[in-house]
């Protein structure tokens, strides 16, 4: 097989190393995904967005899904969300 | 050097603004009218593309997702003569595919209470593959790291809406946008003068997500002063595992002291690198702590825009100049990064022409045109974006950028005067000058 990048090892060898990082990353994301969280003041946090339902992944504030009510709440635009959509879109 | 007409279309620069303003343009003419993106799931992983549920499978849209996108950028390929496009093609398929399945992982929903986004899976993903088995050449041809990360670019700045700032009156705009430009100077020389880092673009890098909003300022900054690949992933791995302690302990820490709330939220919501780990955060001190910390980071996003501007400015006139030379006006915008104009210009679009058009109402224009649209179109592009790069990187170059701790060490002393300043004009701010700006 032709590689773009070269790491050491026969392919073999390489095959055995991407199955092991398989397995390993399958691990990893399967103890986030368990719903477990750290006991104690630690996991407070984690706990608090499970039984919320708040998504603590989002990079930037559009990401945020409930980010138009949490502005309006403190700007007083609450009712401009009731309004319907001069665009005939959807609102999230 | 190549110069006049032409470059508009042989550089991957202008290519990223051509995209960007064309995936754009498919928002604003109602051609395109949603993006399909990976769901939320919880127990049945097959929930995340849809395969029984109600709404119906996502997967045909995902398809043509997948086709329309790589045939929109294998025109650029094309053109460019950087790839032959069937390879490129290949090539882009399989970055998708494997786009598609970080993306699997980031959403579920257990994951998404850590607060680990995509770029982070995405990445872990590519780097799984180039450090084991190695990434196979027909691959690598679909891995434009830099194509993609650009047009994510341009189409984030639609996302920046400059009447955002206002959201929070003087209190907000002087916690975000006060302290930020304050700690980025700061961490940049203490970075160049105290640490004596040779590497500069990193040390940028790591300001501006420390100081800004984490990953996507540190796209931004990257890309604006034409960093390493390795560079990115490793002020990218940084600010994610720090965002993520930083969400765990500085909720704890507010209530132990018994700090104000909304002291407390501002505090948070300058500080901690991402969004959605300050809505987390702020949440833990009561609905209207969330609010203050949620505005006072959108408000920090907008800079976002700014900040790449002036870092291309200042590295084609300062850093990368020759010693001796003059930069005259030619010369640098000879040397300009071109997709920052697209990525300002996006934004100055949306801000001043289409949410006017709008009548004003950018709430509108958000739910219409980005929410559903070029947002999600920058997603896809980011998260291709980090696939390519962990593809393209190994460990031992990224061991090889630790200049024996000194990204860390910056990381730390910078994030602690960050904590000192914000924490200082957030209590200036709302308890001092204006305090009752929030009820």
């Amino acid at each position: 097989m032709e590689n773009g990048t070269l790491p050491v090892g026969s392919l073999r060898t390489r095959c055995f190393r991407l199955l092991v990082g398989i397995v390993l990353l399958a691990a990893v994301a399967g103890v986030f995904a368990s719903g477990y969280a750290p006991p104690g003041p630690l996991g407070e946090v984690l706990r608090h967005n499970q039984v919320k339902g708040i998504d603590a992944s989002p990079l930037f504030y559009t990401e945020v899904e409930n980010m138009r009510e949490l502005e309006a709440g403190l700007t007083g635009r609450d009712k401009r969300t009731e309004e319907p959509d001069r665009f005939g879109g959807k609102t999230d | 050097m190549s110069n006049g007409a032409s470059t508009l279309w042989k550089s991957e620069d202008w290519w990223a603004v051509w995209f960007g303003l064309i995936l754009i343009a498919s928002s604003l003419s109602g051609s395109v009218t949603s993006v399909p993106k990976i769901r939320t799931w919880n127990d049945n992983p097959l929930d995340a593309l849809g395969i029984g549920s109600p709404e119906g499978s996502i997967l045909l849209s995902l398809l043509l997702l997948m086709i329309g996108l790589g045939a929109l950028t294998a025109i650029g390929v094309a053109v460019m003569k950087s790839e032959r496009a069937g390879r490129y093609l290949a090539g882009f398929a399989g970055v998708f595919a494997l786009a598609c399945v970080s993306y699997w992982i980031a959403n579920q929903a257990n994951v998404k209470y850590w607060g680990l986004s995509y770029a982070l899976w995405a990445l872990l993903v590519g780097l799984l593959i180039s450090n084991t088995i190695g990434t196979p050449r027909w691959l690598m041809a679909g891995a434009k790291t830099e194509m993609f990360i650009k047009t994510g670019l341009v189409l984030l700045g639609a996302e920046i809406l400059f009447k955002k700032i206002v959201s929070l009156g003087a209190p907000g705009l002087m916690v975000a946008w006060i302290v930020t430009p304050i700690v980025v100077v700061f961490m940049y020389n203490f970075a160049t003068r105290v640490l004596k880092m040779v590497n500069k673009k990193l040390a940028i890098i790591i300001a501006c997500a420390t100081s800004v909003c984490g990953v996507s300022a540190a796209i931004a900054a990257a890309a604006s002063c034409r960093a390493k690949k390795e560079d990115l992933t490793l002020a990218v791995g940084m600010t994610l595992i720090f965002t993520v302690l930083m969400m765990f302990l500085m909720p704890l820490g507010i209530k132990w002291a018994g700090m104000n709330d909304v002291l407390g939220a501002a505090w948070m919501g300058g500080t901690i690198d991402s969004t959605g780990a300050v809505v987390a955060a702020g949440s833990m001190l009561g609905p209207t702590a969330e609010r203050v910390a949620a505005v006072v980071k959108m408000i920090q996003n907008v800079l976002i825009g700014l900040l790449a501007f002036a870092i291309a400015l200042y590295w084609v006139t300062r850093v990368d100049r020759e010693p001796g030379s003059k930069a005259d006006v030619r010369e640098i915008w000879y040397r300009f990064p071109k997709f920052v104009i697209g990525f300002v210009g996006a934004s100055i679009l949306f801000s001043f022409i289409v949410v006017p058009l709008a009548g004003g109402d950018f709430n509108a224009v958000e739910a219409t045109y980005i929410r559903p649209v070029t947002r999600v179109f920058r997603g896809w592009f980011f998260c291709m974006a980090f696939v390519a790069i962990g593809l393209e990187s190994n460990f031992r170059d990224l061991v090889g950028q630790m200049e024996g701790g000194k990204p860390l060490m910056l990381y730390v002393v910078g994030q602690s005067f960050n904590l000192f300043l914000t924490l200082l004009v957030a209590w200036l701010a709302f308890m001092v000058i204006f305090p009752g700006a929030v009820r």
